[in-house]
């Protein structure tokens, strides 16, 4: 069969499954079934196909997956993120646009000590946006900033989206998860900063988009107090993940338990950790967890079908043969990410497009931790592009009652674009992501 | 028939706990290993093996009730559009569908579990692990997928019945 045929009989196949709404996981078994069938020799292939799926979820890489997940369950359920609001609700004092400020700051830290952007959303958007709309802040200062810094969670570590990506890339190239991990925190803080410079222009440019109102006066000495009991611990955790991944004294997988260990010790330094928080947080990493595995089981025998088949290999040739400059082909990789983001999730735009692109990232002699800081942008944009960014339906379901999609869509578009300005930046200064983890030994 | 129901929604609710035990025992196995490894220890190979051995266990065991709780993700573009038989239709052929791919996995996956457990096959990591021990839940789980996709079709509940804004994700 030629390459081109056994390619659309497979992606067709699954994303034919996907949009009949099959479950991802399932939409990629059958095609793996039926891949194996026509291309790995009938009853064996599908043998094949079972020991396939069962080895690639039994390895040690995967181990800070559920991990990382636990830290953001406990990390939401004991309550410690609406102990750091209220207190950076006490620090920021009378600013134009505090509120707007603050769920930036709030996001940046929840991305630093949670994966889950989802979570981080919901979070924020419920207690922010009502105070928000009290206060006369118009939709697309408090919609907003909380749709962009609610996405930081994919970016900065802990981030079990990208421990996925590193594990799937690792199949094909040689990557460091740790650097994978480490390469984001520069690129996410500076998406943050953007977001905070947005925050400043559309104030000055429009003060009653976010109305002064007094606050109760803070004084100094009980601003710094408040942050250091209660937001310097945070630094203590985010040390035990990053920090000794940095320093190269312990790998993502012994990292994320420390960050677990993390969490449980400031949980039981604050006194709110307690038999239900623990229970809600493993039932929660339980579901997450199976349901990402699942995918990954399936969908990993789905790349090897294609690479049997001469698909992978067929269409990274022909791309190639084009002959378009690299940019271009970076662009072309985003883009198609962007599109796949419009319709589906972002675990199956992975599963769909690595055993494709990095083959291509490895021809066009990409960095990997560069390449994969890359999608990982456009994993993270995906998540706040209409008509299916899940970040959009989260955020209707915690809006007040009247706000319309397109109200929402608005609200987060200027983010995207301040993510397409990191884009630029990251191609032109690919030291951006690089740095840090060249200081790793 | 009753009582049978309620000892089938036992072994559901039970492997989940049983795979939110397991990912609870991987913790707690970094965790001793990474800690008597710091004190100068040399620490104990199983640790990661059984980690690895414990992410497939606890998949495997959890999901059939991850279904049944409409946790596995879908995609909402074409069956969101539908309304009334339309809908019915297509959502009972996703059903039968995973009802057909679930079994026939539950089948070839236990061919490969008797063929292990005859040919005396090991899986060797850190320590050799017998093959069948390794592979045994995964016809169990599919099994029991296959049950769960038939409670949706020949039950009350849907699948699509799910607010999405309390979708879990990463």
């Amino acid at each position: 069969m030629e390459w081109y045929t056994a390619g659309i009989l497979m992606l067709g196949l699954v994303v034919g499954l996907m949009v009949l709404s099959i479950p991802v996981a399932f939409a990629f078994l059958i095609a793996n079934v039926v891949g194996a069938m026509v291309f790995m020799g009938g009853v064996a292939g599908i043998e094949q196909l079972i020991n396939n799926g069962t080895r690639s979820i039994s390895n040690f890489l995967l181990i800070p997956v559920p991990l990382f997940i636990l830290m953001g369950e406990l990390f939401f359920h004991c309550g410690i993120a609406e102990r750091i609001f209220s207190t950076l609700d006490k620090v920021f004092g009378r600013v134009p646009g505090r509120l707007s400020y603050m769920a930036v700051a709030g996001g940046t830290i929840f991305a630093a000590l949670s994966g889950s952007s989802i979570s981080t959303t919901a979070m924020m958007g419920s207690s922010m946006v009502p105070e928000m709309t009290r206060r006369g802040y118009k939709k697309h200062m408090s919609m907003g900033p909380i749709l962009g810094s609610g996405s930081l969670a994919i970016l900065i570590p802990p981030s079990a989206l990208v421990v996925l990506l590193g594990s799937l890339m690792g199949a094909l190239t040689t990557i460091d998860i740790g650097r994978l991990l480490i390469g984001g925190i520069v690129p996410g803080l500076i998406l943050a900063t953007f977001y905070a410079i947005l925050i400043f222009v559309q104030v000055k440019f429009d003060p009653e988009a976010a109305p002064l109102y007094d606050v109760e006066p803070t004084d100094f000495g009980t601003k710094i107090l408040l942050a250091t009991v209660n937001i310097l611990p945070l630094g203590f955790v985010f040390f035990c993940v990053v920090g000794l991944i940095l320093i190269g004294i312990a790998t993502p997988s012994e990292a994320a338990a420390f960050g677990v260990v993390g969490v449980l010790v400031l949980a039981a330094a604050f006194r709110v950790l307690n038999w239900r928080v623990v229970r809600k947080s493993i039932e929660g990493t339980l579901v997450v967890t199976t349901m990402v595995f699942m995918i990954l089981m399936a969908s990993s025998t789905f790349s090897q079908i294609m690479a049997f088949s001469g698909a992978s290999a067929g269409i990274v040739d022909w791309v190639t043969g084009f002959e378009l400059p690299r940019l271009a082909m970076l662009l072309f990789m985003f883009a198609v990410l962007l599109f796949l983001g419009m319709f589906v999730d972002q675990i199956s735009q992975m599963m769909l497009t690595i055993p494709i692109f990095v083959p291509l990232a490895i021809s066009l002699e990409f960095d990997p931790v560069w390449f994969g800081v890359i999608v990982v942008l456009a994993l993270e944009i995906s998540t706040t592009t209409p008509p299916f960014g899940l970040l959009l339906f989260v955020m209707m379901g915690v809006a007040p009652p009247g706000t319309t999609f397109s109200q929402v869509v608005y609200a987060g578009l200027p983010y995207i674009g301040c993510a397409f300005v990191l884009l630029a930046l990251l191609i032109a200064v690919p030291d951006v992501v690089l740095f840090l983890p060249g200081l790793m030994g | 028939m009753h009582g049978l129901a309620r000892a089938y929604d036992a072994v559901i609710a039970g492997l989940a706990v049983l795979g939110g035990l397991v990912l609870t025992a991987i913790f707690l196995a970094i965790v001793y290993d990474v800690t008597v490894r710091t004190a100068g220890i040399p620490s104990p190979l199983w640790t990661v093996t059984l980690a690895e051995y414990g992410l497939l266990h606890s998949t495997l065991f959890a999901t059939p009730w991850v279904l049944r709780r409409k946790s596995h993700v879908f995609i909402t573009i074409f069956i969101g559009r539908l309304r009334g038989t339309p809908k019915l239709w297509v959502e009972r052929l996703v059903y039968v569908a995973g009802i057909a791919i679930c079994l026939l996995l539950a089948w070839y996956s236990l061919t490969v579990v008797i063929a292990e457990y005859i040919r005396g096959f090991e899986d060797i990591r850190s320590f050799a692990m017998p093959g069948w021990i390794v592979t045994a839940p995964v016809p169990l789980a599919f099994f029991l997928l296959a049950t769960e996709f038939a409670r949706f079709l020949f039950g009350p509940d849907s699948m699509l019945a799910v607010d999405q804004t309390g979708a879990e994700g990463l």
